[in-house]
């Protein structure tokens, strides 16, 4: 919404406030202001000017040689228009304008005579497309002084950034009512309020559907003469960035902007029938030509004004060019009417029409201002257009809903706003922008809202009205008063801060990716046809192809994320994250929502930067293998005991993922199911990606991991014998998991082994192809004697043999 | 102030309770502590923005 200072005094006193005091007082009222800024300041050096002599151009036929006065300097000037004279006021440029289209004024030679400045015409101003001569000023202006000033332009444009809730205030009468409450003066209104005479009988409106057309009403005008509107409308319109047309749609524009209702003027003698009708299109009308000039299809549910035959308007949104009004109009039928919000919006929104009109429908126009605005632009299109208001019109307002007092309690306003108020405060405030209160009882008052305020619905509406009106700022802070206590922690988010922690100082970072993903991942995962993931929550409006669908897995972003640095020169990436995935159900239940960590590694190990001491290498499947393992050790699910909670194993053929590297893919079991996997993705996939490095990642279903029991710490006696270590060397045939050798040592029954662990593979020359050795290290320890050399041969003896026999090795020498 | 509306609509008397709404993306704090310009930085996931935090 905008409107000018000098506007807004015209309506209404607003005494010593200061264009800066009084927007600071309309935003504390809930009406924010968004800028107050000087209009037309590309005009701000323009000085009127008189002429002082003409004199013919000894070089040019059509140029004039004059002299003319600005204030006290006379200067030479060039021009060309043909309306320059003698005594004549206009406009100069002086010599260092800049003029609104960005050139320069300087001092020139025009064919051989000098010229210090240019004389301009009102479209060279940006003030009208007139471009027959130079501006014409009344001979009364002064000369010398800004041009702003001597048009009365010299004036301040505001703009109200309106919340929804205040389409009364989408006027500058509105928000001139507004300023009233502030300053405690009284509204000065062109008309206050009228009704009509509904005496006529040579023209009709019947409206179809009253639930969308509330209040139609119209007047006849005649004779009018179509001119272009004199200076003080065409002022204000240009005042709020407006372009004056011509005397009638200039009027209906600013009564619009006035009193926020929106008129439309018709030419009358188009209408066939003299039959208004409010009704939607008939089947055969799909489409019509607004005055745009623009052929537009209509639909079955966008209400239309027509006349007996078709067509005439688009209802609250823009009139047909078949019924403008145009230059040889002489009468016209002036609409004030009452649209439906909804039935408005949807039409503007579906034409891709906003209009000024539209703005204020879909926001809500006051039925009860129709005929008071109509009574307006009546009044200033017989003074300004020389029309003939024929007596009475028609106006239809079935639809309009009577007004109800509302209740408001003293005690419930008091008790809401904090603050303790009486029945004069509070009527006083309600009073200050025209509603009426009555008391009811000692805490009841009735209060009539006016019938521009149909945003008012409820007490808690009126009950906000009081709080605005005293001003928030004039309720006392105070802090609320909270009982201290420690909160209960919810165990998953600390699990989920206690991972994100250990993988960062692993050297992991923590990505976050959005949960609206594409379509195409699935197929890029080469994710098979009855893989579950494929089926997933579709977004109704997707702002994209690319962020069409929610996500049911983390991993595919994160590849995203590893490509993007990659391109951005840093290879070596670990990155994790911790997020839902989406699981659709039936037709009317929500997705069911999964949290899982799936971490990424790919790269050099140290981030590329080689140490002093040793290499960097890429890292391989023992990292991953590492990280799994350190962060289910630190949570106690793995590597506690023999009753660990989460186990590893090779996947089973139908587990494998279908973008996992089977030679390098572990499964991770508990009792609960599978927990997750940790793998190297296929080259496939990763080529989909273009990534073209090694990647590893890690993929845990994080509420199963938060779900399993974590082995208690219990202390271990001090062992207080010494321990005996033995080392095997087994050749064994590539096939063999060395970790499957491990754990038939662990489960063997063989007393004192207190811990194995493999300290070397070997694969290469002098040894066999298909054959690799591994190292084991087996430590014996009893807790009640010193082991003998006997004791400890006798076990180790009968671990290598279960071991060659089981694993088809041999012990190697050596 | 929290409409009464929607004290109805999840099952309170907003004759017995009243209450306050508001929040702040937690983005646009870091944006402002940190003096970050594009909030879109936060879902890249570059290692040269992660790196820095």
């Amino acid at each position: 919404m905008k409107f000018t200072i000098d506007w807004l005094k015209q309506y209404v006193d607003i005494k010593d406030l200061s264009p800066e005091a009084l927007a600071d007082h309309l935003t504390m009222l809930g009406l924010e202001v968004d800028s107050v800024t000087p209009i037309f300041p590309e005009l701000a050096s323009l000085r009127t000017a008189k002429v002082l002599s003409v004199e013919a151009h000894p070089n040019a036929d059509k140029l004039h040689l004059c002299e003319v006065a600005v204030g006290d300097e006379t200067l030479s000037i060039v021009c060309g228009a043909p309306n320059v004279r003698k005594d004549l006021v206009t406009t100069i440029a002086l010599v260092g304008t800049v003029m609104p289209d960005g050139t320069k004024i300087k001092a020139s030679k025009v064919r051989g005579v000098k010229s210090f400045g240019m004389l301009c015409s009102e479209r060279e101003l940006g003030l009208s497309e007139s471009h027959t001569g130079i501006m014409e000023l009344p001979a009364e202006f002064e000369h010398g002084i800004p041009l702003l000033e001597a048009l009365g332009l010299d004036d301040l444009l505001v703009e109200v950034d309106l919340t929804p809730n205040r389409p009364d205030c989408a006027s500058v009468i509105g928000i001139a009512r507004e300023v009233s409450g502030i300053t405690r003066t009284p509204l000065t209104l062109p008309v206050e309020s009228a009704t009509l005479e509904l005496s006529r009988r040579d023209f009709s409106v019947d409206i179809e559907d009253s639930e969308v057309c509330p209040r139609y009403a119209a007047r006849l005008i005649r004779n009018i003469k179509i001119e272009q509107s004199p200076w003080w409308i065409r002022k204000r319109l240009l005042s709020i960035g407006q372009r004056p047309i011509n005397n009638v749609v200039d009027i209906t524009n600013l009564v619009m902007m006035e009193y926020g209702q929106p008129l439309h003027a018709f030419d009358y003698d188009t209408i066939e029938g003299k039959q208004i009708i409010v009704r939607h299109p008939k089947n055969n009308e799909n489409t019509f030509t607004t005055l745009d000039g623009e052929k537009r299809s209509i639909e079955p549910d966008m209400l239309m004004i027509c006349d007996a035959k078709k067509p005439i308007a688009v209802a609250g949104v823009m009139g047909g060019l078949n019924s403008e009004v145009t230059d040889s109009t002489t009468n016209i039928l002036l609409e004030s009417a009452c649209f439906g919000a909804i039935s408005v919006r949807r039409t503007a929104r579906r034409l891709k029409l906003p209009s000024e009109a539209s703005y204020r429908f879909e926001r809500g126009v006051d039925p009860g201002g129709c005929v008071t605005a109509m009574e307006r632009a009546v009044s200033l299109l017989c003074e300004v257009a020389g029309g003939e208001a024929m007596e009475g019109g028609i106006d239809s307002y079935h639809g309009v809903r009577p007004l109800n007092s509302k209740k408001l309690r003293i005690s419930r306003t008091s008790a809401l706003l904090g603050i303790k108020l009486d029945y004069d405060t509070i009527a006083d405030a309600l009073q200050s922008i025209g509603m009426r209160c009555k008391p009811k009882d000692d805490d009841t008052i009735w209060v009539l809202s006016p019938t521009f305020r149909i945003d008012i619905e409820r007490e808690a509406d009126l009950v906000e009205e009081v709080a605005r009106l005293i001003g928030y700022d004039n309720i006392p802070t105070s802090l609320p008063k909270v009982g201290l206590s420690y909160p209960e922690q919810d165990p998953k988010r600390t699990l989920r801060k206690h991972t994100s922690n250990l993988l960062a100082d692993m050297g992991f970072y923590e990505a976050i990716n959005y949960s609206f993903v594409t379509e195409k991942h699935c197929s890029i995962m080469q994710l098979s046809e009855n893989d579950k993931r494929r089926a997933q929550v579709q977004l109704l409006n997707p702002l994209s192809e690319e962020q069409s669908v929610m996500r049911t897995m983390l991993l595919p972003g994160l590849l995203e994320n590893l490509k993007r640095n990659i391109n951005f020169q840093n290879n070596a990436v670990k990155l994790f994250e911790i997020g839902k995935v989406f699981t659709p159900q039936g037709e009317n239940e929500q997705p069911i929502e999964k949290e899982r960590l799936t971490c990424i590694l790919s790269g050099q190990r140290s981030g590329g930067v080689s140490s002093l001491y040793n290499n960097d290498e890429a890292v391989d499947i023992f990292d991953a293998k590492g990280i799994t393992e350190l962060l289910l050790e630190t949570l106690r699910l793995h590597g506690v005991d023999k009753n660990d909670a989460i186990t590893f194993r090779t996947p089973a053929d139908d587990e494998l993922e279908t973008f996992s590297e089977p030679s390098q893919c572990l499964v991770l079991d508990s009792e609960q199911g599978i927990v997750g996997q940790l793998s190297k993705l296929t080259s496939e996939v990763s080529k989909e990606f273009g990534i073209k490095q090694d990647v590893f990642f890690i993929d845990l279903d994080f509420e199963l991991l938060c779900s399993l029991k974590a082995a208690a710490k219990t202390f271990q006696q001090l062992p207080v014998f010494p321990a005996v270590k033995r080392d095997i060397a087994l050749l064994v045939p590539t096939a063999v998991n060395a970790g499957d050798m491990l754990d038939t040592i662990r489960t063997s029954k063989e007393k004192f082994i207190e811990n194995c662990e493999i300290f070397d593979v070997y694969q290469g020359k002098p040894l066999d192809d298909g054959m690799k050795s591994v190292a084991v290290s087996v430590t014996y320890r009893s807790p009640t004697k010193t082991l003998t050399e006997k004791n400890v041969n006798k076990s180790h003896t009968k671990i290598i043999n279960t071991l060659t026999s089981k694993f088809n090795g041999s012990l190697r020498e050596g | 102030m929290i409409d009464p509306e929607v004290f109805k609509k999840v099952g309170y008397n907003p004759e017995v309770y009243s209450g306050f709404a508001f929040g702040l993306g937690i983005e646009r704090i870091a944006m402002l502590k940190y003096g970050i310009d594009d909030i879109r930085l936060y879902y890249e996931n570059d290692l040269r923005f992660l790196s820095q935090f």
